[in-house]
């Protein structure tokens, strides 16, 4: 096999203990001044403060299982949700742990990287970080990190909503970016997940893990949403990364506040779900399962 | 008439498994946080179903995983 200094997984796995070890105090101290997320509050959650996301300098989780409904060629993985998130989507499946980061158990990096090893021998293959937004929690997530096996395939499962800093934290740490492209415009996110000036951020991270990592593009189709979102951003990745893979989900069902919201109160027809293929088949989309 | 289920699997201990599934009136079943037995029950349920016989063919000891994680 011939390995591109891109996707250079065995040299990678010998240093990324290292480099998260190396980063632990870095990661720790933006906490100070948080600006993980394109937020920007720049509060200090070191001290107790919070921002947008409410969280503060402590971590905690909701879940830590073996899980099979993700892309196929990351199942079985080993899904660790941390509680907390940085956008507000009506629709959130795991709304109540993903909005409240008090919630769940307190973060415990050895005893999690314990259950990962676990999970790995018995037929894992991937670990799974996610949230809510994992990315709010990145001094946790450098922790982890640093106590995993070298081998071990991390995805790092986002909504993209990252900053700068918090690319640079991330870098080098993960094997998969799978980033959760949601809306195709500024005002469906506005009104949908409360979130400003989405599309920037959440651009430049696909841009950057495409440069940086393997990536896989993630959109959940949601009712009344294919022209608006999914067709605009087929038509961007057609552009831009005409090649990454693209998982077109389209699970979608009411929950959390969605199930009060006129649009959002019902699941995607069957002929919503194959016009988003059709799109996709028009933009010549690198469609994966 | 319009019907859906929706089974929702989250014991108390957060540490262990969580799991929704939601089953249209149509017989379409949707789910989250999909664990390998799960979806092997559902693929048994619903044979003609190629996505979920691919999700529960991705074998792992889970059950012994998840004993090992509550207790």
């Amino acid at each position: 096999m011939i390995y591109t200094e891109k996707h250079a997984p065995a040299v990678q796995w010998r240093r990324r203990r290292e480099q998260a070890r190396a980063r632990l105090a870095a990661a720790r101290a933006a906490l100070s001044d948080c600006r993980l997320c394109p937020h920007d509050c720049g509060v200090n959650r070191l001290a107790g403060g919070r921002g947008l996301c409410r969280a503060d300098a402590s971590a905690h989780v909701f879940c830590a299982q073996i899980e099979v409904g993700d892309e196929l060629e990351l199942i079985p993985t080993f899904a660790i949700a941390f509680n907390g998130c940085d956008m507000r989507c009506a629709f959130c499946i795991t709304g109540a742990d993903s909005w409240n980061a008090s919630r769940g158990e307190p973060f415990d990096a050895w005893a999690l990287s314990r259950r990962a090893e676990a999970a790995l021998d018995e037929g894992a293959r991937t670990v799974m970080i996610l949230g809510g937004e994992p990315t709010i929690h990145l001094p946790s997530v450098v922790e982890l990190v640093s106590l995993l096996p070298d081998a071990t395939k991390i995805v790092w499962k986002t909504n993209g909503f990252v900053s700068t800093e918090g690319r640079g934290l991330a870098e080098g740490l993960f094997d998969v970016w799978l980033v959760d492209y949601k809306f195709g415009n500024d005002e469906c996110a506005q009104r949908l997940a409360a979130i400003e000036n989405y599309q920037r951020p959440v651009q430049e991270t696909v841009l950057w893990a495409e440069e940086n990592t393997e990536l896989i593009v993630r959109h959940l189709l949601m009712p009344g949403h294919v022209d608006c979102c999914w067709d605009s951003v087929a038509r961007w990745l057609a552009r831009h990364l005409p090649s990454t893979k693209v998982s077109l989900r389209s699970g979608y069902w009411p929950a959390w506040k969605a199930r009060g919201t006129s649009e959002l109160a019902r699941t995607v027809t069957r002929a919503e779900e194959g016009r988003a293929v059709d799109i996709a088949g028009a933009y010549g989309l690198h469609l994966i399962e | 008439m319009k019907t859906t289920v929706h089974l929702r699997r989250k014991p108390r201990q957060p540490s262990a498994s969580v799991e929704d599934i939601l089953i249209l009136s149509d017989g379409k079943i949707m789910a989250h946080n999909l664990s390998p037995r799960m979806a092997a029950l559902l693929s048994e349920l619903s044979p003609n179903d190629k996505a979920m016989r691919r999700r529960s063919g991705a074998k792992t000891s889970e059950s012994q995983h998840e004993l090992r994680a509550r207790t």
